[in-house]
């Protein structure tokens, strides 16, 4: 199943990642879809490298629910304002 | 506070063997008691307040193309050595390091949080001005080889031992967004932050100046 991506700003406090720590800013979310296994990957806008979110990774018992899935972690972590 | 302490000292003068235990007790800690870190050339107060007030004021740039393989960082300092032993074996005591230059042992005092550990893998080496916080303040447009300069310098207070999971939640924070933990290591933080932004040449933007303020308003 393709990856979906969406643009956000993360909140105070940033995105906590596996590889370099806390992330802020303009950042893109990807989840990407492998055997039924969803990852959640953040990257700087435009930038050249994604960052696992830390403790985001699941098994979904349906693909059906990659779409849910994404806009549910998008909603918790697109804070535009603030 | 200061009075409990006169007093123990009091009775301890007064019953010579117990003084003689408290000493040597005394001693012993002081033997075992990691030094603290010290990366060096951290500047005075006023020559920190007279570097930042030098920075440039400006928004943080764009992200785009940033990679931390821009910022090629552990580079060999010497021998078996990287920049990141190097920086284990400065910050720390008593530190043990392996034909391959790894920490086998040693104690480490993180002056972030004031926790000490006893294992390398439960420290790391925090890049006081962090490399994402670097390439939006300027770093974008250097070249890779003054980056790599940038990430691995021992010359300045740009890096330093600290724990590791603070370091994770500082992460691209700059201090407008995070600060130590203990507020005690507030002023030292700033000096750190303002040289290393002095001496790269990077700019702030106006909450990080602010914060910076407040911050050397402690020293």
């Amino acid at each position: 199943m393709a990856d979906l991506s969406s643009a956000f700003v993360a909140g105070p406090g940033g995105v906590m990642t596996d590889e370099v720590g806390v992330v802020t800013g303009d950042l893109e979310l990807r989840t990407t879809l492998d055997n039924g296994e969803l990852r959640a990957l953040v990257r700087y806008e435009g930038a050249e490298e994604w960052y696992a979110v830390t403790g985001a990774s699941c098994r979904l018992a349906d693909e059906k629910d990659h779409e849910a899935v994404h806009a549910v972690l998008l909603g918790v972590l697109n804070r535009p304002e603030g | 506070m200061s009075t409990v302490n006169k007093t123990a000292r009091f009775t301890a003068a007064l019953r010579l063997p117990a003084f003689s235990l408290l000493l040597a007790g005394v001693l012993a800690v002081g033997l075992v008691t990691p030094a603290q870190a010290t990366p060096p050339s951290i500047p005075s107060t006023s020559t920190a307040l007279a570097e930042l007030a030098a920075l440039r004021v400006a928004t943080e740039g764009s992200t785009s193309g940033y990679s931390r393989d821009l910022f090629p960082h552990w580079t060999t300092v010497s021998g078996a050595c990287n920049t990141r032993e190097t920086v284990l074996k400065r910050d720390g005591t008593n530190v043990v390091t392996d034909s391959a230059c790894a920490a086998t042992s040693g104690r480490w005092y993180s002056p972030y949080d004031g926790a000490t550990w006893s294992a390398a893998s439960d420290v790391d080496i925090d890049h006081v001005v962090p490399l994402a916080e670097a390439w939006r303040s300027g770093a974008s447009s250097w070249t890779t080889s003054r980056r790599q300069s940038f990430a691995n310098d021992l010359g300045g207070p740009q890096l330093i031992a600290v724990t590791d999971n603070v370091n994770q939640a500082k992460g691209d924070q700059d201090p407008a967004l995070w600060k130590p933990p203990l507020t005690s290591y507030w002023c030292t933080y700033a000096k750190m932050w303002t040289r290393s932004k002095y001496k790269w040449g990077l700019s702030v933007n106006s909450a990080e100046k602010t914060a910076l303020q407040s911050m050397l308003g402690r020293c």
